[in-house]
């Protein structure tokens, strides 16, 4: 039987229901704890949005994981302790913040790797890029020449 | 035609636009130097505007210039003084003209839909009308019939149907105003003078006007047309007259089969009116039931409010079972037109908790509660929170077990209007099984086979996931 | 009728394309100078049927012809006027045929404006530009037809998502499109760089208009966007770092070093090959950008379309496009030669590294914003790459490139003196440095990244101010002069300035907003005032009404500071019965140090209301900002110089035409 309520209430969570989502109950009346749940909140995922925080999403998973943050966060738990609870149960995705793991070593590195290029890029033009010859100083008949064309008369 | 006629215009023009270069006269093309140089011009203008202001020197503005002239005389001397030349060349024209105009016509003969109309709503109404009166919507079927009665305002029976559109949706005055028409095109026809007489009356407020009494009065003497002794009855009545009232009902009693259409009304009028002058109803209705006879004589509160059957059948049914939400806002629709607001708010409240798990249903509810303007009475929570799914582990056996019913039920009201939910169907099948239903669950197995028979992968699910469940 | 002469219009663009991109580079190899104008006249013959095409989508939608399957599925009897004509491009056909449109119009100016261009360029160019028409128009015309007709129409149509149904987000993604496919012509002139082995100081000034206008709607797209994102998906937020908007905003950075190389190959005809390289990677994110949101690969309110057909046929196309042009880079490139020469301390150098630094910035969104679908791919692992990564990551890149954009202007062409940048630079320090002290004293603000952020806004305001200053000749002049001056600057001189002192404003704001907003959410019962910073926001009542196709809750809300009443704010719950949707709209008063926002949620049931207050600091510096930068790009279009198609007015005695 519990099982069943479990698996009903994902199905039926998942479905489109347009609730709107923050309720009165879910808010902490002392302001700090509020604004510490919301600090949490920013960093984690509502999972069927664009890269909204759940504290940005009108849609009901990110109310019930609101939810989720405020009871753990009464039952005493460490901004990292409900952060790890939360990840524990829907995985990498719901971190907006991506963990450094195997996964993500190539996402952390790209952009130190990215700005060194960069720079190494602009070392490397700089000392390849043409270097001033000896001015080929124009004779008077070329500057002639060129006044000639750049005051626009024919050639 | 005409649509075939612009469309090769259109192609033919535009593809003699596209060849047109290669008819026109022979002309040079520059390709050279002169746009870069243009360029070290402006180059130069702006070192000699700086150099004015102050914001170089001398010495950085000739060197400038030099580096200018430097680039300029490079330009004029290494890019090419070319010139491209254009040649008329009518057979290149027509072979590219051709050749473009053929192939966008026939590329679109391959994709278009030649031919086929415009379709803009207005050009549309009547087919929409039409449809959505053969769905049965009568307000439609009314406009449809407005229509054909402008436009063909001789046809009786035009008239006619629109009359009783018109009055089956309660518009009395405009079903007068038809039954008028179609009595002037069928003359003197008994039954039309009879609609048309009952229909003024009825668009009078139930009360018979003198032209409806006149109309009745000929009738009676002509034929012996039901309607016309009720309602010349009835004017009795509203003339003060209630013992001729009560004898004419009474005579038509007599005329009548007892099971006529009209006999129940009659009856009632004759029991009311007994009441209301305080006379034996048994002399002008020997068949009186006892019922009616307590009527009669008993509380003239009751007698005279039209019950709520409807609405205390509902009730009944709701507490025998609770799980049909349709019949829940049913009731709340019948109280609110009754005037009681607050009950219809009670009843999707009850609703609501009867379903507090299931947020399809209670979408359902809260359109319900918009159309019936209930959202302003305000109602308790809306939406199943998690803290109710967390609740649902402390609760009593019952209750848990009622809010299961009515996720089920709510997932089964879903599929009924979403079926295309493949999940959804393997859903309901395990919660009927798990839940002991095995009947419920088969009919919900079959149905969804029905949804998904042309699509192997959905049907592979199903057997698999559903169908060993109920030992398929 | 007009329906299929307006599907007949696009097949007809098709072939219009087909022949602009094959018949003038046989032209350019011939020197046959008739089939090279076939360019132009293919070109304008291809706009015609593109737009006559848009134009008979409009009228199916705003006729409401459901026999049109685009305008069944997207659009509504009973919509605004506006909201249908608008419908025409909130969905992806109806987008796709906008698409086209833009790049059609971009062709058909380059051959009215562009006839100071010599015949070969632009013939090549315009030929280019036919190629990507002809693949768009293909990839319309066989997965995305938006003529596709419909033998029962239905009663009505299906309407359209009401977050869409605002007029924020009605005129964002032409604006976006004039962007993303205004960087196609940057695109075209590269590749006829690359096949005419010609680059030089005219080419960048031939590209320039173009890559100016893109910018400059790309800007105001993205601005528009974030606009609509603020303040109608309630929550205050301008800006998620959602892959849509990042593919918005990397052609943008990009873009942006564009814009400053291709000054580089104009005045001093250097940086040739990394310009057309800028070049082709600019439209090639605008593609990708396109691909992300076209092929539903990411699923979002914005990405509405999620055929895999049309992913594969856009990937196709992408694949050709870039692939082509990158190999024609690799091939051609090496044989082009870079002529100007510079110092290390010179405007060229800071222009080189302010590129490098924005194509690293880019870099870092792609990386982001590419990396969970990558990942995805390979390992089957989700992951989110959200708001906190890219604040950590491409925050710092960005600070740098506004730092070096403070004083890249004192720097000088090709050698600049060290000692004169560095005093001024010094000077810049100092006064940013008091000024940032002045803020943290007066507000008491204590915040660290606060405060290195308004040093960095700070910095790039003052050190433009300075060079405007400078340009003007103070403080050694009189102020007579300085002013005669100042309105003698060249039009480019001042696009500069507004597009750097816009970025200042608008950095200012997103720090502000970020850092100092007031955000209070609870539930009130009418008549109880709630705190928010120095305000009191006090709902009054609530009244339900409906509006033309939705049902409305609107709220009074009254905002006073210390007892003064500042303003009534009205946010409204909408419900649109069609799409069975809500939307929020959000309340806003704009002052000009913030906005007083506030959200209607839902009855709490005690007769009380949940809302949702903010007092948002700078977030109207932010489209200010947005507006400045913009209006910087239009002021630079219309310098004398760049002036589309205006031959030099300098040329004293004209050239004698050829006649014609």
């Amino acid at each position: 039987m519990k099982h069943l309520i479990h698996a009903l209430a994902l199905l039926l969570a998942l479905a489109p229901a347009p609730t709107f989502a923050l309720g009165a109950e879910e808010m902490f009346a002392d302001p700090a704890q509020e604004a510490r749940a919301r600090e949490i909140g920013r960093q984690l995922r509502c999972l069927k949005c664009r890269n909204q925080s759940i504290f940005d999403s009108n849609a009901g998973l990110a109310k019930d994981l609101r939810v989720v943050v405020r009871e753990r966060m009464e039952a005493g738990d460490t901004d990292q302790q409900i952060l790890d609870y939360v990840h524990d149960r829907f995985g990498d995705y719901v971190l907006l913040k991506p963990p450094v793991n195997t996964n993500t070593y190539a996402l952390w590195i790209a952009p130190f790797v990215l700005v060194l290029l960069g720079a190494g890029g602009a070392v490397v033009y700089m000392r390849q890029r043409p270097q001033p010859k000896p001015a080929t100083e124009l004779t008077d008949a070329d500057r002639e020449e060129a006044r000639r064309i750049l005051r626009g008369e024919k050639t | 035609m005409i649509f075939w006629i612009v469309l090769g215009v259109t192609a033919a023009l535009a593809a003699l636009w596209i060849a047109w270069p290669f008819l026109r006269s022979t002309t040079f093309e520059l390709t050279g130097a002169e746009g870069a140089i243009s360029i070290y011009r402006d180059q130069m203008d702006e070192v000699e505007r700086d150099l004015k202001a102050g914001l170089i020197s001398q010495s950085e503005s000739d060197a400038a210039l030099a580096e200018i002239e430097r680039r300029a005389l490079h330009a004029a001397r290494s890019l090419d003084q070319g010139m491209a030349v254009s040649q008329r060349s009518g057979l290149a024209a027509l072979a590219l003209t051709a050749a473009s105009a053929l192939a966008a016509v026939g590329l679109y003969m391959a994709l278009g839909s030649s031919g086929a109309p415009d379709q803009p709503l207005a050009a549309r109404k009547t087919e929409i009308l039409t449809r959505q009166a053969d769905a049965g919507d009568v307000q439609s079927r009314i406009q449809l019939l407005i229509e054909r009665t402008s436009e063909n305002p001789d046809s009786f029976d035009d008239w006619w149907t629109l009359a009783r559109a018109h009055a089956m949706i309660g518009d009395h005055t405009a079903s007068a105003e038809a039954y008028r028409h179609a009595a002037e095109i069928a003359g003197d026809m008994p039954e039309v003078q009879s609609a048309y007489a009952e229909a003024m009356t009825l668009a009078n407020g139930n009360k018979v006007p003198t032209a409806a009494r006149v109309i009745f009065e000929q009738l009676v003497r002509n034929t012996d047309d039901a309607r016309a002794h009720y309602y010349l009855a009835l004017a009795k009545a509203q003339a003060q007259d209630f013992e001729g009232a009560l004898a004419g009902w009474a005579a038509l009693a007599r005329a009548s089969a007892p099971d006529a259409p009209w006999m129940p009304l009659v009856r009632r009028d004759i029991v009311n009116m007994a009441r209301f002058i305080e006379t034996d109803v048994l002399d002008y209705l020997p068949d009186a039931t006892p019922q009616e006879i307590a009527q009669s004589g008993g509380d003239p509160g009751t007698a005279l409010l039209p019950p709520l059957e409807t609405a205390e059948t509902l009730e009944q049914r709701l507490a025998e079972d609770p799980k049909d939400f349709k019949s829940w806002i049913e009731l709340a629709d019948l109280r609110s037109r009754a005037g009681d607001a607050e009950g219809a708010a009670d009843a999707l409240a009850q609703a609501r908790q009867h379903f507090a798990g299931a947020p399809f249903v209670l979408q359902k509810i809260a359109e319900a509660e918009r159309a019936l303007g209930l959202d302003l009475v305000a109602a308790g929570p809306r939406g199943p929170t998690a803290s109710d799914m967390a609740a649902a582990s402390q609760m009593s056996e019952d209750d848990r077990a009622d809010m299961i019913d009515g996720m089920v039920a709510g997932l089964a009201a879903r599929l009924k209007e979403q079926p295309r939910d493949l999940d959804g169907w393997v859903m309901l099948v395990r919660s009927y099984s798990t839940l002991g239903r095995a009947e419920k669950a088969r009919d919900a197995y079959e149905t969804a086979l029905l949804v998904f028979k042309d699509d192997q992968t959905a049907l592979g699910v199903l057997r698999n996931s559903a169908g060993a469940l109920i030992g398929n | 009728m007009i329906v299929e002469l307006g599907h007949f219009a696009l097949c007809l663009a098709l072939i219009a394309a087909l022949v602009q991109a094959t018949l003038p580079l046989w032209g350019v190899s011939q020197g046959n100078a008739a089939a090279m104008r076939v360019a132009d006249t293919g070109a304008q013959v291809q706009f015609f049927g593109a737009a006559a095409a848009f134009a008979a989508l409009t009228w199916a939608f705003v006729t409401s012809d459901f026999s049109v399957m685009t305008a069944a599925l997207n659009s509504h009897s009973g919509k605004p006027m506006m909201y249908k004509i608008t419908g025409v491009w909130a969905n992806h056909e109806g987008s796709m045929l906008l698409w086209v449109l833009m790049l059609a119009l971009f062709g058909v100016l380059i051959s009215i404006f562009g006839r100071v261009i010599p015949v070969t360029m632009r013939a090549t160019v315009l030929a280019v530009q036919a190629m990507i028409g002809v693949g768009f128009y293909a990839f319309i015309l066989l997965t995305s037809n938006p003529f596709e007709r419909l033998p029962m129409p239905p009663l009505d149509g299906q309407g359209m998502n009401p977050l869409l149904q605002d007029p924020g987000v009605a005129f964002h993604p032409p604006l976006l499109y004039l962007g993303y496919v205004g960087f196609s012509t940057a695109f075209s002139f590269a590749v006829a760089a690359l096949i005419t082995g010609r680059v030089d100081p005219a080419w960048a000034r031939w590209m320039r208009p173009w890559v100016l206008l893109a910018w400059s709607g790309l800007t105001a797209g993205i601005a528009l966007g974030s606009w609509w994102a603020y303040y109608e998906l309630g929550w205050g937020g301008f800006w998620f770092w959602d892959p849509v908007e990042n593919a918005s905003f990397m052609p943008w950075l990009i873009g942006t070093a564009l814009l400053h190389s291709a000054i580089v190959v104009e005045k001093r005809n250097a940086l040739l090959k990394w310009t057309i390289l800028l070049a082709i990677l600019t439209f090639s994110l605008s593609l990708i950008g396109t691909f992300l949101v076209r092929s539903g690969i990411l699923t979002s309110v914005h990405a509405f379309a999620t055929d895999p057909e049309r992913g594969v046929f856009i990937l196709l196309l992408l694949a050709i496009a870039i692939g082509g042009a990158l190999t024609l880079f690799a091939w051609r490139a090496p044989k082009l030669e870079d002529g100007g020469v510079f110092a290390v301390w010179s405007r060229e150098t800071g222009l080189l590294v302010n590129n490098l630094l924005l194509t690293a910035a880019c870099g870092i969104v792609f990386v982001g914003t590419m990396y969970p679908l990558v990942l995805e791919v390979i390992t089957g692992d989700k992951i989110s790459v959200g708001a906190p990564y890219f604040n950590q990551s491409f925050l710092p890149v960005f600070g740098i490139v506004l730092l070096g954009a403070g004083v890249g202007p004192f720097l000088s062409w090709k050698r600049a003196r060290k000692a004169d940048v560095l005093r001024r630079a010094g000077l810049t320090t100092v006064i940013t440095l008091a000024l940032t002290a002045l803020i943290a004293l007066v507000f008491g603000l204590r915040d660290g990244v606060g405060l290195l952020g308004a040093f960095i806004a700070l910095w790039l305001a003052v050190a433009t101010l300075q060079d405007i200053a400078f340009r003007c000749g103070l403080p050694r002049v009189s102020a007579g002069t300085a002013l005669r001056r100042l309105i003698g600057l060249p039009r480019s001189a001042w696009g500069l300035y507004l597009g750097h002192f816009g970025i200042a404003v608008a950095s200012a704001g997103v720090i502000a907003v970020s850092v100092w907003k007031v955000e209070v959410i609870q539930t009130v019962q009418p008549g109880d005032p709630t705190q928010v910073g120095p305000y009191e926001f006090t709902l009054l009542d609530i009244e339900n009404t409906t509006g033309p196709n939705y049902q409305t809750s609107i709220a009074a809300v009254k905002v006073t500071r210390d007892g003064e009443m500042v303003t009534v704010l009205f946010p409204e719950r909408r419900w649109y019965p069609v799409e069975r949707k809500p939307s929020t709209e959000a309340g806003i008063e704009t002052l000009w140090h913030g906005d007083l926002y506030a959200v209607l949620g839902d009855p709490a049931g005690d007769g009380g209301f949940v809302t949702r207050y903010y007092y948002n600091t700078g977030v109207p510096w932010m489209w200010l900002g947005a507006a400045l930068i913009t209006l910087g790009g239009m002021v630079s279009l219309t310098d004398r110089r760049l002036r589309i198609g205006a031959p030099s007015a300098k040329r004293r005695q004209p050239l004698a035409q050829p006649a014609e």
